[in-house]
C-alpha cells in the first residue's frame, strides 16, 4: 500500500511542463545517442550537467535518467543493424540480433530488443520502489564507521570490477579521493595544495572534469580516428512489428533471468550493465525454448540480453538513493545534480525529501513509456543516424564541451579544467588506465574524509569502531575476503590439480 | 580494434614511465605536504589532522601506482583502455585538434563567442578534411544554434568580443 501512495506521490511531483520537457527531452537525447556511433550517454550527461543546475531538482535529475536510460534502449538500433554496437552492453543483442536482421527479419529482431528492454526498464523501475524503502531502513543505521567501510568496500569493487587493472583502478581512485581534497579543509580552514591558485580555493569541480574526462577524450578520439566502414545495406529495413513486440512474453524464463542479473548486477559498483548482458545471454543459452542456435538469431538471445541491459538502471539508482554511493560513472555525475542542489542522497533523503524519492521511480517508469513511444514513432529516421560522420560528431562534442565547462560558472577557469582533464583522459585512454575511478573517487571523497575524521575523532585514533560494530566488522570482513579471495581461490585450484 | 603490445621484461615504453611518474608525484607530495597545506596544522593530532586523508590517498595512488608497473613490466598490455577506444586514433591529429581547441578558448573573450565558434568549426572543418560542404553547413547551423540557445536563451554570458 505504502508503495502505491509514494507511486503516486511521484507522478504528482511529475506534474510541472519543466519536467515533462525534461522528460521528454531526456528520453529523446538519450535514444539519439544511443544510436549515434562512439557517443555514449557519459558524454551527454557530463555535458548537460551544467544546465541542470538552473533546473528544479526534479526536472534535472528527469533529463539526465532519460539520457541514461534512452541510451540503452538506442544501443540495440546499430548493433541489430549495422552490427556495431552503440553501447558496451549492447554487444550481446548484436549476436542475434544481427544474423536475425540479415535473414530479413530485421523489424522482428527490433521490436523483439525493444520490448524486452522496455520490461526490463518498467520492472526495474519498480523493484527500486519496492528495495529502496527497506535498503534505506537498514542504511539508516548506518553510523560514521558502517559509511566509512561502505565506501571502502565500493572502491574495492570498483577496482575488482576492472579485473587485470585493478592496480591502475586504484591508483586512479585514490587519485580521485585526492583531488576531492584540493581547495580549503571544511574542519580547519587551512588551504590545501591549492599552490596559491585563488581558483583552487573552493576546489576542483566535477563538471569540467567530468566533461574533460568523457566529453573533450572522446571527442578528440573521435575526430583522430579514421571513419569507420560498415554494411549499411540493412538500415533501410529498420521498422517495428506488432507480433514481434509480444513475443518476448513467450519466453518468460529468459526474461527472469535478464532481469534478475540485471538488476542484481546493476546495484554492484561499476561492474555495470556489460557483465550482466553477457550472463543473462549465457546463462538463456542453457535452457533455450527456442531451437535456432544462439548466434544465429534466437529470439531468447535478444530477450535475456536486453531485459538485463535495461534493468541495470534501477538497480544503480538503488545505491545511488539509499547510500549516496554512485556504482558508475554516470550515476555519479547524477549525484552531482543532487549535490548542487544541497540534497544528500542516504537513507536521510526518505524522510527529508520523500518527493525526490518518489519522483525518481515515478520518473524512471514513465520514461520508459515516453521511450518505447518515441521508439515506435521515430525507428526508421532514426537509423539513418547511423550514417553520420564521428568526426563530425567529434567536432560538435567538443564545441559543446565548451560551452557545457564554461556555463558551469560562466568562468573560462572551468574550460582549461576540461581542457586539462581532457588530455588527460585521452592519454589514460593510450596508455590502458581507466578514469572512471578518478570521477567516483571525486564524487565520494569528501564524505569519506569527512566520516572517517568522525570515527576516529570520536575514538582518538582508535580504528576498533571499525571492528566493534557488526555492520562495520562485516563490511571490513567483505572487504578483506574480496581482497584475499583470488589467492584463497587459486590455493584450492593447486589442491585440486594433483588429485 | 584492440592492438595487443607484446611488453618484453624489462623494456621501457612511455605507459609505464606515466605510471611510474604518478607513483613518484604522489610520493612526492606527501613529503612536501607540510609545506602544500597553509598554514600547516604541526600540533593537531594526526587523525585531525588536515594532512591525514590526502596522506592516505596519496598514499594508495603511489603504492597502486607501483603495483601496476610491476605488473606491466612482463605483461601483455592492450594498447588502449577498454573504457575508451583510441587504438586507432592519430595522436598527432588529436593534438593538433587540441591546439585548434585552446585557440578557440582565447579566441571567444576577444572576438565573441558566434564568430569564434563559427571559425573554430569551420577551420577544424577543413584540417580534418571534412567535405566543403558538410563544413560549411556544420559550422553554420551549429554555432548559430549554439548561440541562439546558449547566449540568447540560456543567457550564458562570454564577454564582450569586438564581433557577436
Amino acid at each position: 500500500m505504502e508503495f502505491f501512495d509514494s507511486l503516486s506521490q511521484g507522478f504528482a511531483a511529475l506534474g510541472t511542463w519543466q519536467i515533462a520537457i525534461a522528460l521528454l527531452i531526456g528520453a529523446a537525447l538519450g535514444i539519439v545517442v544511443g544510436v549515434l556511433p562512439g557517443v555514449g550517454p557519459g558524454v551527454t550527461i557530463a555535458v548537460l550537467l551544467p544546465f541542470t543546475y538552473g533546473m528544479a531538482p526534479l526536472a534535472g535529475i528527469s533529463l539526465l535518467l532519460g539520457v541514461y536510460c534512452g541510451a540503452f534502449y538506442g544501443g540495440a538500433v546499430t548493433s541489430i543493424l549495422i552490427r556495431t554496437p552503440g553501447e558496451a552492453s549492447s554487444i550481446m543483442t548484436m549476436f542475434d540480433g544481427y544474423p536475425m536482421a540479415k535473414n530479413g527479419q530485421a523489424q522482428r529482431a527490433l521490436s523483439l530488443a525493444f520490448m524486452s528492454a522496455f520490461v526490463g526498464g518498467i520492472a526495474s523501475a519498480l523493484l527500486l520502489g519496492l528495495a529502496a524503502r527497506p535498503m534505506a531502513g537498514f542504511a539508516a543505521r548506518f553510523g560514521a564507521p558502517e559509511s566509512v567501510m561502505a565506501i571502502v568496500l565500493a572502491a574495492v569493487c570498483v577496482g575488482k570490477a576492472y579485473r587485470k587493472q585493478f592496480a591502475s583502478a586504484m591508483m586512479m581512485m585514490g587519485l580521485g579521493f585526492f583531488l576531492a581534497t584540493v581547495g580549503i579543509d571544511p574542519n580547519s580552514n587551512e588551504q590545501r595544495y591549492t599552490f596559491g591558485i585563488a581558483g583552487l580555493l573552493s576546489g576542483i569541480p566535477l563538471v569540467p572534469v567530468a566533461v574533460g574526462l568523457f566529453g573533450m577524450a572522446q571527442a578528440l578520439v573521435m575526430v583522430s580516428s579514421p571513419v569507420p566502414r560498415f554494411d549499411a545495406s540493412l538500415i533501410k529495413n529498420a521498422g517495428l512489428s506488432w507480433r514481434g513486440f509480444l513475443e518476448p512474453f513467450k519466453y518468460p524464463k529468459a526474461m527472469a533471468k535478464g532481469l534478475f542479473l540485471g538488476s542484481a548486477i546493476g546495484v554492484l559498483p561499476a561492474v555495470g550493465a556489460a557483465l550482466s548482458t553477457s550472463l543473462a545471454y549465457f546463462w538463456a543459452q542453457r535452457s533455450a525454448k527456442d531451437p535456432t542456435p544462439f548466434g544465429q538469431g534466437n529470439p531468447e538471445g535478444i530477450v535475456a540480453a536486453e531485459c538485463a541491459n535495461n534493468s541495470n538502471s534501477g538497480g544503480a539508482m538503488i545505491t545511488v538513493l539509499t547510500l549516496g554511493i554512485p556504482g558508475d560513472a554516470i550515476t555519479a555525475i547524477i549525484m552531482g545534480v543532487f549535490v548542487v542542489h544541497g540534497i544528500v542522497p542516504g537513507p536521510s533523503l526518505f524522510m527529508e525529501r520523500p518527493e525526490i524519492i518518489n519522483g525518481v521511480l515515478a520518473s524512471l517508469l514513465v520514461i520508459n513509456v515516453v521511450i518505447l513511444a518515441l521508439l515506435v514513432m521515430t525507428v526508421k529516421p532514426l537509423a539513418r543516424l547511423a550514417y553520420v560522420n564521428p568526426r563530425i560528431l567529434g567536432l560538435a562534442i567538443l564545441a559543446l564541451c565548451f560551452v557545457g565547462a564554461f556555463s558551469a560558472a560562466n568562468s573560462m577557469y572551468y574550460v582549461i579544467i576540461a581542457a586539462v582533464f581532457g588530455v588527460l583522459g585521452l592519454v589514460c585512454a593510450r596508455a590502458n588506465i581507466p578514469t572512471i575511478p578518478l570521477i567516483l573517487g571525486m564524487v565520494m571523497g569528501d564524505t569519506l574524509e569527512a566520516t572517517l575524521r568522525q570515527t576516529l575523532g570520536r575514538s582518538d585514533g582508535s580504528f576498533m569502531p571499525f571492528i566493534d560494530r557488526p555492520i562495520s566488522a562485516i563490511l571490513v570482513a567483505t572487504t578483506c575476503l574480496l581482497f584475499v579471495w583470488p589467492f584463497v581461490s587459486g590455493m584450492f585450484e593447486k589442491h585440486k590439480k594433483p588429485s | 580494434m584492440k592492438k595487443a603490445l607484446e611488453a618484453s621484461p624489462w623494456l621501457w615504453s612511455w605507459d609505464k614511465g606515466l605510471v611510474l611518474l604518478v607513483s613518484v608525484a604522489a610520493a612526492a607530495v606527501i613529503l612536501e605536504t607540510p609545506q602544500l597545506i597553509t598554514p600547516y596544522p604541526a600540533e593537531a593530532a594526526w587523525f585531525e589532522s588536515a594532512a591525514f586523508f590526502p596522506r592516505v590517498t596519496l598514499v594508495l595512488a603511489c603504492i597502486a601506482g607501483l603495483f601496476e608497473l610491476y605488473r606491466r613490466r612482463s605483461a601483455v598490455v592492450l594498447a588502449d583502455s577498454e573504457e575508451l577506444d583510441s587504438s586507432t586514433a592519430n595522436m598527432r591529429q588529436a593534438l593538433g585538434m587540441l591546439a585548434l581547441f585552446g585557440l578557440y578558448m582565447l579566441a571567444v573573450p576577444w572576438m565573441g563567442y558566434l564568430s569564434s565558434t563559427w571559425l573554430f568549426l569551420l577551420v577544424s572543418g577543413a584540417w580534418l578534411g571534412l567535405s566543403r560542404r558538410a563544413t560549411l553547413s556544420l559550422s553554420v547551423s551549429l554555432s548559430l544554434g549554439m548561440w541562439l540557445v546558449f547566449v540568447k536563451v540560456l543567457k550564458v554570458y562570454f564577454g564582450h568580443g569586438w564581433l557577436i
